[in-house]
Order: structure tokens, then sequence, then C-alpha cells
């Protein structure tokens, strides 16, 4: 691969290009689920290719093709040089490049047990077996037990001198029961909703899952759901669990300080952000207790790595410390804009994509408030929610709303009545400036989402949230019923 | 991809299919040329191409069906492929509705594919985003989007006897014109042309000047006029407030699962 990748290097900077770098991508995937009892499909499928990004002419160009070969090489290379060269004629403004070391390395994630070796019917039956749980209770009408693996394989070289190569393997499962009543579809899903728990681990993160074991509560969670009263609507005191808390953070905090959204790069298609680049050291983002990081080496995350997709190294960076902005996920190129070396968050999907900035594992830091009973203990009332349903939020990430699967009201430091399609809405400042409790390490778990959608072409990135149940005070809850 | 060298590909994998245990089979072959070129503030930020070659195979055993696909068109790629349909087959549950797999009709040629839209190339690109740049700039805007091309080329062969290739290529541009102040105006273009150049790229206009829809705009920026209107190109134009550009966070064009 080393000859390959030299000779891409080699052709695009006889072609002109004052920089170059190219990814070599092998993705290999499956899934398979259960639905109802009975197998509903096993799909699998591999990619392999390569891109070139190139400067020319101080402007971006990227092409890339399915086609490792050495002729390849030197056509795309060409290729991502004439279209940097027709880049340049529209408003350049030169790129200018952080400074990054050259490195010459290897990294490998986690992974006990190769998915892939693990025979289908062992996927199957441990799908069925959750998924016959989950049947077992009588009011339950739709039952789904899922589960699927990814393994990446990937080499970069640049211009600059680094040659890496990274592997990693990505196992995916969860189970959901819905119940309906009166033609409302009540899920309840069980580790995450929307695919389940996401773990760059192998075959062991599934098994240690647990998932017939946790089938019939989550089937009786739902069926008790269809039975509940509504989320009553008013202001209150929220406590959010921790999935759902992380995706409060991937969507309030993550792509809001998304440095090319805040320089306006997504402006017509995902969108821009509140954040301003003015805003570091000064902005409050949230209450004094609010930490976020930025963190590309916690072991077994879907956002870790050792190397991002422009040979930066995997580090950890605070975003919000004590409740003030303090720094951006950024690239080579959006960091020089605020005078920083790049904090490595540049990933592309796959070898046909060019990177854009990604979140990491992007985490809300632990508190000091004990376990999720403490905090419990400690609200004489409120409402606990939990398990994300929906979300929404504008495109500067400002005023949000979103949906739990599930609601306990807190009543003199207990959980009480469950309640149904709790929701609730904020503006990201105001929300975080209200958080005035957040549980202990011992309740921080990190949850990945393979579902970011950003770009265009359209990317699908996998990233990762780090969170302890938390509290929030005056929250306009059970909106628009 | 040319549209032979596809049909063929598709053909030998259902062959190959049907060696590896398949009692029926079903290729599908979609071959992608594809190119695109994002702009922000006024300049190309990005701008990008690709090739890509899917081969996706349906094994067929009574009334069960499995699936693979791969983008290695070597024979032992593509065997591994055969062989993954054929074992998650085995191991689907029978369906009772499956109607078998289609057998071959008498049908013309399709060819949906545009020379003009085939040689747009990264100059050509440079240049319509420099025609929809220039319209924002010049009103004080500042213009974001993106203008692609792509020329597919699909085929399609069972073990019935079903083998037809169809290439398609199509245009898209997209505008948003923010004003420094505030409000936006968005215009959006595609086209699937099968002679001619692509659209014209879409009108942006200042808010200040605001129209009541679309419908009137002039007919020369509606579409393209003398070609039959299944096959022209669109527009389309709408004007939102700054404030209430709101959105659900589902992304246009994807399926099942959300995009966060």
């Amino acid at each position: 691969m080393r000859q390959f990748t030299a000779s891409c290097l080699d052709a695009a900077l006889s072609a002109g290009a004052t920089y170059a770098d190219v990814r070599v991508t092998d993705t290999r995937t499956q899934a398979l689920s259960v639905r109802n009892g009975a197998p509903e499909g096993v799909v699998s499928s591999d990619s392999f290719g390569f891109g070139v990004r190139v400067i020319a002419d101080g402007a971006w160009g990227f092409a890339a093709s399915s086609d490792v070969s050495d002729a390849s090489a030197s056509r795309i290379a060409r290729q991502a040089v004439a279209i940097a060269r027709a880049s340049a004629t529209v408003g350049v403004r030169p790129v200018k490049l952080a400074e990054v070391a050259a490195y010459d390395e290897t990294w490998q994630g986690p992974c006990e047990i190769d998915p892939f070796g693990v025979p289908l019917d062992e996927k199957l039956a441990l799908l069925d077996s959750a998924d016959r749980a989950m049947r077992s209770v009588r009011s339950i009408s739709l039952t789904r037990a899922e589960m699927s693996f990814v393994s990446v394989s990937k080499t970069y070289a640049s211009s600059v001198g680094s040659f890496i190569e990274q592997r990693w393997v990505e196992s995916s499962a969860g189970i959901v029961a819905h119940a309906i009543e009166d033609g409302e579809v009540l899920p309840r899903s069980y580790p995450n909703s929307h695919g389940g728990g996401c773990y760059q681990a192998g075959w062991e993160s599934i098994t240690g899952l647990d998932l017939p074991g946790n089938a019939l509560r989550v089937a009786e969670e739902a069926s008790a759901l269809a039975r509940a009263p509504e989320c009553p609507g008013g202001t209150t005191t929220l406590v959010i669990g921790g999935s759902q808390l992380a995706l409060q953070v991937h969507e309030s905090v993550g792509h809001p300080t998304e440095l090319d959204r805040v320089l306006g790069d997504e402006a017509a298609f995902a969108g821009t952000s509140f954040v301003t680049v003015d805003d570091v050291g000064r902005l409050k983002y949230g209450s004094p207790i609010v930490n976020v990081t930025a963190d590309a080496t916690v072991p077994g995350s879907l956002g870790s790595f050792g190397y991002d997709d422009e040979g930066v190294p995997a580090t950890r960076d605070h975003l919000v410390r004590d409740g003030i902005l303090v720094g951006f996920l950024g690239s080579r190129e959006s960091a020089v804009a605020i005078g920083r070396p790049s904090n490595g968050c540049m990933r592309a999907d796959g070898w046909a994509r060019t990177p854009l900035v990604r979140m990491t594992t992007v985490s809300l830091e632990p508190g000091s408030s004990g376990t999720l009973a403490d905090l419990i203990a400690d609200t004489d009332e409120g409402l606990y929610v939990e398990t994300n349903n929906s979300w929404s939020i504008d495109d500067k990430r400002l005023n949000f709303q979103f949906a739990c699967e599930v609601g306990w009201e807190i009543k003199s430091g207990k959980l009480g009545r469950m309640v149904r399609r709790p929701n609730y809405t904020g503006i990201t400042p105001r929300f975080w400036g209200s958080c005035d409790a957040i549980c202990s390490a011992s309740e921080w778990r990190v949850w990945g989402l393979d579902n970011c959608g950003k770009g265009e072409p359209m990317q699908v990135a996998h990233v990762a949230h780090g969170a302890a149940p938390a509290r929030f005070r005056d929250i306009e809850v059970g909106v628009g019923r | 991809m040319d549209p032979l060298r596809a049909r063929k590909l598709a053909l030998g994998t259902v062959e190959t299919a049907l060696a590896c245990g398949a009692a029926e089979a079903e290729a599908i072959v979609l071959s992608t040329s594809s190119a695109l070129t994002r702009f922000a503030d006024n300049r190309i930020h990005q701008n990008v191409s690709g090739e890509d070659t899917v081969v996706s195979v349906r094994a067929v055993l009574g009334h069960r069906t499995g699936v693979a696909s791969t983008n290695r068109a070597d024979a032992s790629s593509l065997r591994a492929c055969c062989i993954s349909a054929v074992d998650a087959a085995r191991r689907a549950p029978e369906d009772p509705h499956f109607p078998g797999l289609p057998a071959p009709e008498a049908v013309v040629t399709p060819d949906r594919a545009a020379p003009a839209t085939r040689s747009f190339g990264p100059e050509q690109r440079a240049e319509a985003v420099r025609a929809i740049v220039a319209q924002s700039s010049a009103r004080g805007l500042s213009a974001a989007g993106q203008v692609s091309v792509s020329d597919d080329t699909t085929a399609v062969a069972n073990s019935l006897g079903v083998e037809i290739a169809m290439p398609v290529t199509s245009f898209h541009a997209t505008v948003l014109s923010t004003a420094p102040a505030s409000g936006s105006g968005r215009a959006r273009a595609a086209g699937g042309a099968r002679a001619g150049a692509p659209p014209p790229p879409p009108a942006t206009r200042d808010r200040s000047r605001p129209r009541p829809s679309a419908t009137a705009l002039p007919p020369s920026r509606r579409g393209r006029p003398g070609l039959p209107r299944s096959i022209r190109g669109s527009t389309r134009s709408f004007w939102l407030p700054k404030r209430s550009r709101t959105w659900s966070g589902c992304w246009p064009g994807t399926a099942a699962r959300r995009r966060r």
C-alpha cells in the first residue's frame, strides 16, 4: 500500500498540487434483524476504494475511485488537481493549513472477538431469544431485535510525510417493543433507541448487553406506557437520563461548535451556528458546572481513532469549561481561523468522500451529584425522562424540542407515576445555564450514535457522547399538547 | 461504465450466484460517476468527484431471498458476495407473497443520458457557480449551495432472462442567498435532460424585492423550454423569514433511519 499511496501523491504533486493526501479504505458491513419472531433480513456489503485530496492554486480538489490500481492512482490524482484549479477560479481565498507533524504509525481499535467470525445462526439465535421474550407480554404489538457490524481498514498518506494505517470494528445491537394504544405507537427500547447501543468493539460488546435478559422489562414498560397518562404540560424541574442527554449534547453543543458550521461552510445544507468565533472565552454556554469535552481517545467509543483524516493525532480538548465556551471542533484549515492548531476532527465516512469537521466523543463531563437515585432523592418535584424518541432543532442549533420514550413524575424525592410521550423544549444557552446538578462518574457512560448526517454529498458519521444523568431547572415540558 | 459492460457484469454475477447454490438469482449493477461543487460565502470551498461500481446480488431459494453487495468486480470477490447472498437466503423466513423474479418483457432500450451533462466538467461547474454567486454578490448577498452532475448506468439481469441496462445523467443546483442583517432566499434547479446542456443555474433575488411565488418566474427561468415536461429541468424558489428557517433534522433523501 505504501507504493500505491506514494504513486498517488507523486502524481498529484507532479500535476501541480502544493499539498496532497490519499486515503485507501476497505469497509465491510453486516446487518441482521428479527421482527415479530421472524428473521427480517441479513444484509452484507463491502466497499473498497481510495480518494485523493489536493490543494492546487490555493484551492481544494478531491477525486475518488473504486478502481485501486496504479493506472487509476495517477488518473485520479490528476483529476483532483484539475478540480482544485477549477475551484480556484471562483472567489478563492488561498487555503492555509495549521501545521501537523509527519507520522508513520499504525492504530487499532479494541476488539476481543471478531463479530464477522461469529456464525450467522448464533447471531440470529440471540436476536430471536430477545424477540421471543418481548413477545411474551401480550399487549405488545410489534417487536424488533437488530444488530450490525462494521469493519474498517484505512491507510492514509500525505505529502507532509505521514503514512498511517488504522483498523477498527464497530458493533451495534438493540431491541424495541411497541405497544399501540388508541392508534398511538409507543416504543420502548434497550439499550438505546434508533438502533440500540453502538460500540467500537467486537462481539463481546453485544453479548455484554444481555438483550434477552432485558427484553421482558422493556416489553413490560412499553405495555405500561399504553396505560400511562400523557405527560402534563408546564414548567418544572427536569432530570434527563444519560442516553437522551447524549443526544442533547450532540445537537446543542456538538453541532454548534463545529467550526465549518461556525464559519458558514454548511450554510446551504446542515446549517450554521448561533456561536461565533469571537464568542470564545466570553459566551456563557451553561452553568458553572457544565464542562464539555471533545475526546477522540476514549476507549471503545465510536468517536475514537488514532489519527483523523488529516493525519492529526487524536486529542482531548475542552469545548466548554466551567460554563464558558472555550473551543471548537476543527480541521487544519478552520483552525487557522481561530489561530490554533487543529484538534483533529476531520473525518470522511468512506473512501469516496472528502473529510468534514465531525464530532469525536463530545461529552458532558460527570459532576458530583452521586447516582441517579441520589439525584432523584435530591429533587423535590419534577420529571425524569429517558431514551430519545424524536428531535427537532433549528439550523443555528439554538431552539430545540426533544421527545422521549418514557417519563416518571418526581414527587418528594421519589419516582412517581409513569407518563407517556414526555417532551421538553428550550433555547440552548438558557437550557445549559439551568443545569444545577450532574451525576458522578459512576453514572457516566458513552453512547454511540451512528447516524449523524452532514455535508453534500451526504456523509453519515459515527460519533459518540459521554453523559451522566443531569438536572435542569424551570424547563418547559409537555409542549404542543 | 458503458451499458454493455454493465450488462455483462450483471449477467456474469447471476451465473456465479447460480453456481453458488441459488435456485434463481438477480444482479443489479450500479455504476456511478458524480461530481459536486460546493460554495459558501461566495467562494468554492469543496469540489469533489467520485466513481464507483456496486454489484448487488439477490439469491432466491423458493420463497426465501437474501441480498449482498460489493464494489469489487474481481471473480473471487463476486463469488464471496454471491455466497453471502445465498447464505442469507437460507436463513431468511419464507415470504409467501414473494412473486418470484420478473420474466423478460419487450422493452424499448432506455437512454436518459445527455452528452452535454457527461462533459460538464469542473470548469463548467465552476462557471455555473460563478454565475450563481454573481447574482448574489451584486446584491450584497452571500451565496451558499452546490452544483452537481452525475452519470450513472444501472444494469439488471436475472436467471429468467432479464438483461437490460440504462444510462442516466442528471444535474442539480441549489443556492441559499443570505443578507447580512436578515432575510434569505433559496432556489433549486434539477434536470435529467436527454440532450443539451444542464438547466440554467437557479435565480436568486434580494428579499427587499420578493416575488409572490415561483410561478411568477419567467418561463426561461422555470425550466428548459423545448424539452418534454417529464425530462426538462425544474426550478423552484421560495422565501422564508430568516428566523423561521427551522427544520426537523430529517434529511432529504434518507430512508428509514433519521440523520441527526
